[in-house]
């Protein structure tokens, strides 16, 4: 029976006008997101990040020469691979900084008193900068959706599952059919499940048309060359997005249940539709932003070099053993210029850290509060965490360069150690050991990715969707189960 | 008898449910994003009172007119408009502050006041958003069913066995409809306005009031482009429920997906040329992987002004045999080292210095303007280009050409953006004009700081935002408002037309 119903549903939508008119909008969405991706740039993105990180690399094995130079000089910056998934969900993507700096500075210190000077050239040890490096986003474009497969499939495809589904029972019941079913020793589940299976399928199969349409663009025009995690994570997006449609077809069963006329149900999901998918996660972000407060760059600055200053020390306390860079330095010199350039150091790298973290923490805020307000936003960010691009996976990238800072810094330390010539003062070029290092022991810096640490990203997203979409069905169920027929 | 038409349908509309939820909602979400906009309003404009105390009192503070160089730029501001709560534009994104000084044309703003740059990840909303996307939602929810749905219950005919024309029916229909869309959007906006009222820092300025009553205007006719679409779909098909899917799927391509995928495709598609050659973080960059010598001659500015500007300094310091070392310095980029300091030479040598002063000074300001004529030009021709092509794509949707018309009204497109900066290169004119007037680069006014020799502060100009005149927005904003009144003719005329043949058994 439930096959019947549900065959009888898939003939019904099929050979409706609005079958024709969403393989027409999806097709259309679908090829344009195809195309854009292709004639993006892309490809030169991922040149330049090749070449950026070949550089690094470079200079990371000319310094090698010298474990001081090394150390001092650093790895120099991180770059942030782009995704081959980005027509997937790109949306804030060209937002986010595509790089993490990691740089010392140089200066040179004087003091004369008397007969006496002293001068030290000093390089400032390396320490992770922050910048916001964005890869050529033009701030004047007012600000859009980008037509990836989250808003396809989000804004879009939750539309028409709407369009599918409002008239299901409310358009049954005024054509006199529902009672005519029902006469017949139908069980009501069997009825409901059926709808939605044939609902279902129908907004399943042209979305699974489209999608295999963005792809073919995608990968038989040479841009991308996706492997089996790319495929993997394709085959979990594809997943999440048919969960997603059931629960807005779950939503639009259970109004039409409950509505007298299908006016009223397509009104009312119109309605809540507008507002959860389209407004809520515009302008709640906005709002929600606002509830703690961040202190702003020019303050920022300010604290920064307060704090700094009160560190400062004269040059008489500094060159009190004299500069070590003299030919035959005393070793208490090494030793305070050492102390004074760590202190400085950890202070700069603290605040900064502190900084960053109240910007992101600021941030994520407000992302876990729209994801209780709409399941737009779940699905969005599932997306993303997929493809990863967004947000989320720049905090993660940051932190990936954080732990690696203090492996690298482990790194040198222990390079030190091996050396018995060397003073073993650290953070100070003139105290560290002078030997070369083999480049190869260096450690490289790796991002975390693959599909398993992003399917873990997406957990608590997939089953808010799928317990959404649950109480959705169910709550259409009872409804129907109590609805008058006649 | 067009009356009645009017009247009835009006009545009609009125009861129904639609209406209801359609009203409360639009009360609610203008009021919500009226009262979360003003609250950011106050914001902005707190932080712009503050920003313009703090610059005037940093320009009143000199003492000598050597710190207009570097240290203490003057500033020019830009006031936060009260119509930004119409439609947001670029407010915010494009900076609000920007430097100016005798060797620094005003190309680029920054944003003064907080700023955490990972807030771009969220969408901004404002009243335009509102109404672009649910009262045309709401229009086609009203218009699809006039023609269509009057035939399928069977008051069609019953109607048209009157003596009416199809044209008053059409008409009748028409202005019904339109009326009981009115109330939802001039009561919502009412709401939106009292809402604002409230706030102890809004002042609603005449010409505010004239542009919230145009932004009312223009958002009838935005609505009522819909409403024609509505009835057009009505009058090609035979059942409601059809001019219902259609009206359905041209509103979800129309409002959202042409407007985003335009803009996507453009900023996709057409790439930026870098700035690297002409901006400060392009510098450092190619001194890190290139060393000085590339550095400089490669990129532009740096060429220009250590390499040219350098060298006709230094043509004329070894012609009039002119030696430095007498003053302070104080090495900037760009434009090389600018005398700070007190004057420790020889009597006779001090008004040679103060010719190669005065020289050296005027020639960067010729080589300031050659600098912004570099920038105004890659700007021009990139993001700016790209920003009026996305523009121009996206007009062909109506739902696009009516933000554009509000962003214009409101004072927060591109354009006005570009005014303030026009505006903050004449006061740069007028500052130049005082400081020669004050023979500032030829004086000892220009490093002295000695208690009984300090310059008269008060005389210095200072930057203030004129708004612009309602005339001239209204001329800016008549080619969108014009792409929306044509489609309303034309989206008429094809009912009319549809209509005719229609029927209406």
């Amino acid at each position: 029976m439930l096959w019947h119903i549900t065959k009888r549903e898939i003939y019904d939508h099929f050979t409706s006008l609005r079958f024709a008119l969403t393989v027409g909008l999806i097709v259309l969405l679908m090829v344009l997101n195809g195309l854009i991706f292709v004639g993006s740039d892309y490809e030169k993105r991922l040149s330049d990040y090749s070449q950026n990180v070949a550089w690094v690399a470079d200079r990371v094995k000319a310094s090698c020469e010298n474990l001081n130079e090394l150390a001092t000089q650093g790895p120099i910056g991180f770059y942030k691979c782009p995704s081959p998934l980005a027509f997937c969900a790109n949306d804030q993507e060209d937002s986010l900084p595509i790089r993490v700096q990691a740089q010392g500075g140089m200066g040179t210190m004087s003091w004369r008193t008397g007969e006496v000077e002293r001068s030290y050239s000093y390089k400032n040890p390396w320490r992770l900068g922050y910048v916001q490096d964005i890869y050529q986003k033009n701030s004047m474009v007012r600000a859009f959706t980008a037509l990836d497969w989250s808003f396809i499939i989000g804004v879009a495809m939750s539309f028409v599952a709407i369009l599918f589904t409002f008239d299901a029972i409310s358009g049954e019941r005024e054509r006199g059919t529902l009672k005519l079913m029902l006469s017949n020793s139908v069980p009501r589940g069997i009825l409901l499940w059926g709808k939605f299976l044939g609902a279902f399928i129908a907004v399943a199969v042209p979305l699974l048309m489209g999608m295999i349409l963005s792809l073919l663009i995608s990968t038989l025009s040479g841009v991308v060359s996706l492997d089996a995690d790319n495929w993997a994570r394709i085959g979990l997006m594809v997943v999440i997005s048919f969960i997603y449609i059931s629960l807005f077809i779950g939503l639009g069963l259970a109004v039409s249940s409950r509505a007298r006329h299908s006016s009223t149900s397509l009104l009312v999901l119109l309605l809540i539709w507008v507002v959860f998918v389209v407004l809520v996660p515009n302008t709640l972000g906005s709002v929600v932003s606002t509830l703690r407060r961040v202190p702003s760059q020019r303050e920022f600055q300010q604290q920064k070099d307060t704090t700094m200053d009160a560190l400062g020390r004269d040059m008489d306390y500094l060159f009190k053993y004299g500069s070590p860079t003299q030919p035959n330095p005393d070793i208490r010199a090494i030793q305070l210029m050492a102390d004074y350039v760590t202190t400085r150091l950890e202070a700069e790298t603290r605040l900064d850290d502190e900084h960053l973290d109240a910007q992101f923490a600021q941030v994520q805020l407000a992302r876990q509060i729209l994801r209780a307000a709409s399941p737009a936003t779940i699905y969005n960010y599932a997306m993303e965490s997929l493809a990863g691009t967004g947000f989320e996976r720049h905090r993660q990238f940051v932190e990936a360069v954080r732990r690696y800072r203090g492996q690298f810094i482990d790194f040198i330390k222990s390079a030190d150690r091996s050396d018995p010539e060397s003073h073993h003062i650290y953070y100070l070029k003139e105290g560290l050991s002078e030997k070369p290092v083999s480049a190869g022991n260096v450690p490289r810096f790796v991002e975390p990715t693959g599909v398993a640490r992003a399917f873990e990203n997406t957990l608590t997203d997939l089953s808010l969707l799928v317990l959404f979409s649950l109480i959705f069905f169910l709550t259409g169920y009872v409804a129907f189960l109590r609805c008058d027929i006649r | 008898m067009l009356k009645t038409i009017i009247y009835r349908e009006f009545l009609a509309n009125i009861i129904t449910l639609r209406f209801l939820l359609g009203l409360l909602i639009c009360i609610g979400l203008v009021g919500a994003n009226a009262y979360v906009l003003t609250r950011s309003y106050e914001d902005r404009l707190q932080s712009y009172q503050l920003a313009v105390q703090a610059h005037t009192d940093e320009i009143r503070d000199i003492e000598a007119y050597s710190d207009l160089s570097i240290r203490h730029r003057p500033k020019a501001d830009k006031k936060p408009r009260l119509t930004s709560i119409l439609n947001e534009g670029v407010e915010g994104l494009l900076g609000n502050t920007v430097e100016v000084s005798y060797n620094l044309v005003p190309v680029k703003a920054q944003e003064h006041g907080s700023d955490n740059p990972y807030l771009a990840v969220f969408r901004r909303i404002d009243l335009t958003l509102v109404f672009q996307i649910v009262i045309s939602l709401l229009a086609l929810l009203f218009a699809y069913d006039t023609i269509a749905g009057a035939r399928e219950n069977g008051t069609l005919p019953l109607t048209l066995s009157n003596s009416v024309p199809r044209a008053v029916l059409l008409l009748g229909e028409y202005l019904g409809g339109m009326l009981s869309l009115v109330l939802p959007l001039t009561v919502s906006l009412l709401v939106g306005l009292l809402v604002m009222l409230f706030s102890p820092y809004v002042e609603i300025s005449t010409s505010d009031w004239a542009r919230i009553g145009l932004f009312c205007l223009v958002s009838l006719i935005y609505v009522s482009v819909f409403f024609m679409l509505g009835m057009l779909f009505s009058s090609r098909a035979r059942r409601a429920a059809t001019a219902l899917m259609l009206a359905m799927f041209f509103w979800v391509v129309l409002v959202l997906v042409w407007p985003n995928a335009s803009a996507f495709a453009v900023s996709k598609l057409m790439p930026l040329k870098s700035d690297a050659d002409l901006s400060i973080e392009g510098l450092f960059a190619l001194f890190a992987r290139e060393g000085w010598e590339r550095a400089s001659s490669h990129h532009r500015l740096a060429d220009l002004w250590i390499n040219q500007y350098g060298r006709e300094v230094d043509d004329f310091k070894k012609k009039r045999d002119v030696d430095t070392s007498f003053g302070g310095m104080m090495f900037s980029f760009p434009g090389g080292e600018t005398l700070i300091g007190e004057f420790r030479g020889p009597p006779e040598k001090l008004p040679l210095y103060h010719e190669f002063m005065k020289f050296r000074e005027e020639l960067r300001i010729d080589y300031a303007d050659k600098e912004g004529r570099m920038w105004q030009e890659y700007l021009t021709q990139n993001p700016i280009r790209q920003a009026k092509l996305a523009r121009n794509t996206a007009r062909i949707s109506p739902a696009a050409a009516y933000a554009s018309a509000t962003e214009i009204l409101a004072e927060t497109d591109l354009d006005s953006h570009s005014r303030f900066l026009q505006q903050a290169g004449k006061y740069r004119n007028e500052l130049i004009q005082y400081l020669r007037d004050q023979n500032a680069f030829g004086s000892a006014a220009w490093y002295d700081r000695e208690a009984g020799k300090k310059i008269n502060t008060q005389g210095i100009p200072l930057f203030s935002d004129r708004p612009e005149p309602l005339l001239s927005s209204i001329g800016r904003a008549t080619f969108d408002v014009l792409i929306l009144i044509l489609l309303n003719v034309a989206f008429f005329l094809l009912t009319y037309l549809s209509f005719l043949r229609y029927d209406v058994r």
